[in-house]
């Protein structure tokens, strides 16, 4: 199989307006989302990235521009750029600085204008699967020959719509989230940006592969039968058995029912569970965003050692908990997504200094 | 997938505009009425069974590749519900109906069929087939263009691999092209697509 490598990667997120300041906060005990109100007189925390501009519009290019130099793809620009989302600029909308959406594509070509992109722009938009989906495109577009290299920018940005439209489908948490925990009671949304670029050059990590999937059986919520599938279609992909993975980086965002059924899931693919982790206590379930934005707080927090901190019960139900300490060795990942529409992800990686 | 060099299609919708009677026809394929599902949605699962039936299918191989494209995506529903969120929660349907999402998971629904679904958005819809065709396995591809206006429109084509023919491939220039009776294949050429 060709090796394809995660070269830079970045986020911002927050949890800091970069990796570093992303690995310093998880390791002094992570930020507390905050509240936001919304029309009709209800509230819900949300994470939010830290930054002085107000206006949607230029916070957005500033926001970009220093995930893809921070992912040192800044003088890349003409590579494929796989921008996946699933609010492009809905929040320029609300705020009145751009005309309401009728063309989503021109959200791309806008992030192109904004950096100077000269490669071709693909928009994926595949709900919280998008950042994989559009990683696996990436992926065999290099492996096709068609290009040495790629770029993926995850996005999910600050909107009234996406909060508001969780809210009205009583999926939200109005406290925190607590994955896998017990008194879970739904999700906390966030914002991220996160790039990453892959490459056929040999660096630390390698994309070992992956898969995704849809059920329409239940749109609405995980079903384990198929969790299990796409692990076991993940492992056949990357040619690696359960026994080989040493870390899971579950979807696990909070929801009562969603973490069940995801652990039945993976219950039914690894015989022995390896250890899980969660990031959605940290940065917010960032939707389109979060496969790029979790691959890049993951790696970032094996390199340096640090781990996100988990300070309440885990729900005996589940059978299965968070892991409260990195690993002691973590050669091969397993990064599951899974999706509001019957969407599941997931990629391994490989540790290749592990 | 390197034996593949072309794409035969098995089926396609006409490029003639959306027959008056689609949501009729939708319902014949369904054998119900479609509830909640959107107008976005119905559109896509439209043109998907009437290639799916043009190419003599009931289903998909599990193995097949769908892809969704579109410029502007559910936009009705969209709308309804950046105008609901603006004074208070939006109707949860409405805000289900505007992600696309759900389209996907309708059109798995349908086909009783579970497998890699994904949605895109593009000006280039050459650019698309050509990423798809890379991501393929050999089951091949369903590919569906959905817009619900300016005109409305869903025009799908079903794609299964075989061995190139010997016959003399021209570079696409219009997406039109490929729902000519007339071409038959499809294959990769450079970042786009040619047809004979």
């Amino acid at each position: 199989m060709t090796g394809l490598y995660l070269h830079g990667r970045s986020l911002l997120s927050a949890l800091g307006n970069d990796l570093h300041e992303a690995a310093t906060a998880v390791a002094s005990g992570g930020v507390a989302p905050q509240p936001v109100p919304l029309p009709g007189g209800t509230e819900w925390p949300f994470f939010r990235i830290a930054h002085p501009e107000t206006r949607w519009r230029p916070r957005a290019a500033a926001l970009l521009k220093a995930a893809v130099e921070q992912a040192g793809v800044a003088d890349r620009r003409d590579l494929p750029l796989f921008i996946a989302s699933s609010s492009f600029e809905i929040g320029a909308t609300e705020t009145g600085e751009t005309a309401p959406l009728n063309d989503c594509y021109s959200f791309a070509e806008e992030v192109a204008a904004w950096l100077g992109w000269q490669g071709s722009v693909y928009l994926v938009s595949s709900a919280c699967t998008s950042s994989l989906h559009a990683l696996l495109a990436a992926s065999a577009h290099i492996r096709a020959g068609a290009s040495e290299e790629a770029v993926v920018l995850g996005v999910e940005l600050s909107n009234r719509y996406t909060l508001s439209g969780f809210a009205a489908m009583q999926l939200l948490s109005r406290r925190c989230a607590l994955p896998l925990g017990t008194g879970r009671d739904g999700l906390v949304l966030g914002e991220a940006v996160a790039a990453l670029h892959l490459s056929r050059q040999p660096s630390r990590w390698r994309l070992c592969g992956g898969s995704t999937r849809v059920d329409g059986g239940d749109p609405t919520g995980a079903v384990p039968a198929t969790v299990a599938r796409l692990c076991r279609e993940t492992l056949d992909a990357c040619g690696l058995s359960a026994t080989d993975i040493d870390l899971i980086k579950v979807q696990a965002a909070g929801s009562p029912l969603n973490d069940l059924n995801e652990v039945k899931g993976l219950a039914e693919s690894f015989e022995q569970l390896p250890p899980l982790m969660s990031l959605k206590g940290a940065i917010g379930h960032t939707l389109g965003a979060s496969g790029a934005a979790e691959i890049a707080l993951l790696l970032e927090c094996l390199e340096k050692g640090v781990w996100p901190p988990v300070s309440y019960p885990f729900d005996p139900e589940i059978g299965a908990e968070l892991a409260r300490t990195t690993p002691a060795k973590v050669r091969y990942l397993l990064a599951v997504i899974l999706g509001f529409g019957g969407g599941y992800a997931a990629v391994a990686l490989e540790d290749c200094h592990g | 997938m390197a034996e593949v060099v072309a794409w035969r299609i098995a089926g396609r919708t006409p490029l003639a505009p959306l027959s008056a009677d689609w949501r009729e026809r939708l319902v014949a394929h369904l054998g119900q009425r479609p509830r909640r599902l959107g107008l976005f949605t119905e559109l896509a699962l439209y043109g998907a069974l009437e290639t799916l039936t043009a190419a003599g299918e009931r289903t998909l191989p599990e193995d097949t590749l769908v892809r969704v494209c579109s410029l502007r995506g559910a936009v009705s529903a969209f709308h309804q519900v950046l105008e609901q969120s603006a004074t208070d929660l939006p109707m949860p349907f409405s805000f289900l109906q505007s992600q696309p999402s759900q389209m996907l998971a309708a059109l798995s629904g349908a086909l009783k069929w579970q497998g890699d679904a994904g949605f895109m958005l593009t000006r280039d819809p050459l650019a698309l087939i050509a990423l798809a065709m890379r991501q393929a396995g050999q089951h091949g591809l369903l590919l569906g263009w959905v817009e619900e206006e300016e005109p409305a429109r869903s025009q799908w084509l079903r794609l299964v691999p075989g061995v190139s023919p010997d016959k003399r491939f021209v570079p696409v220039r219009d997406l039109g092209q490929l729902f000519d009776p007339q071409t038959t294949w499809l294959q990769l050429h450079g970042n786009g697509v040619a047809i004979a």
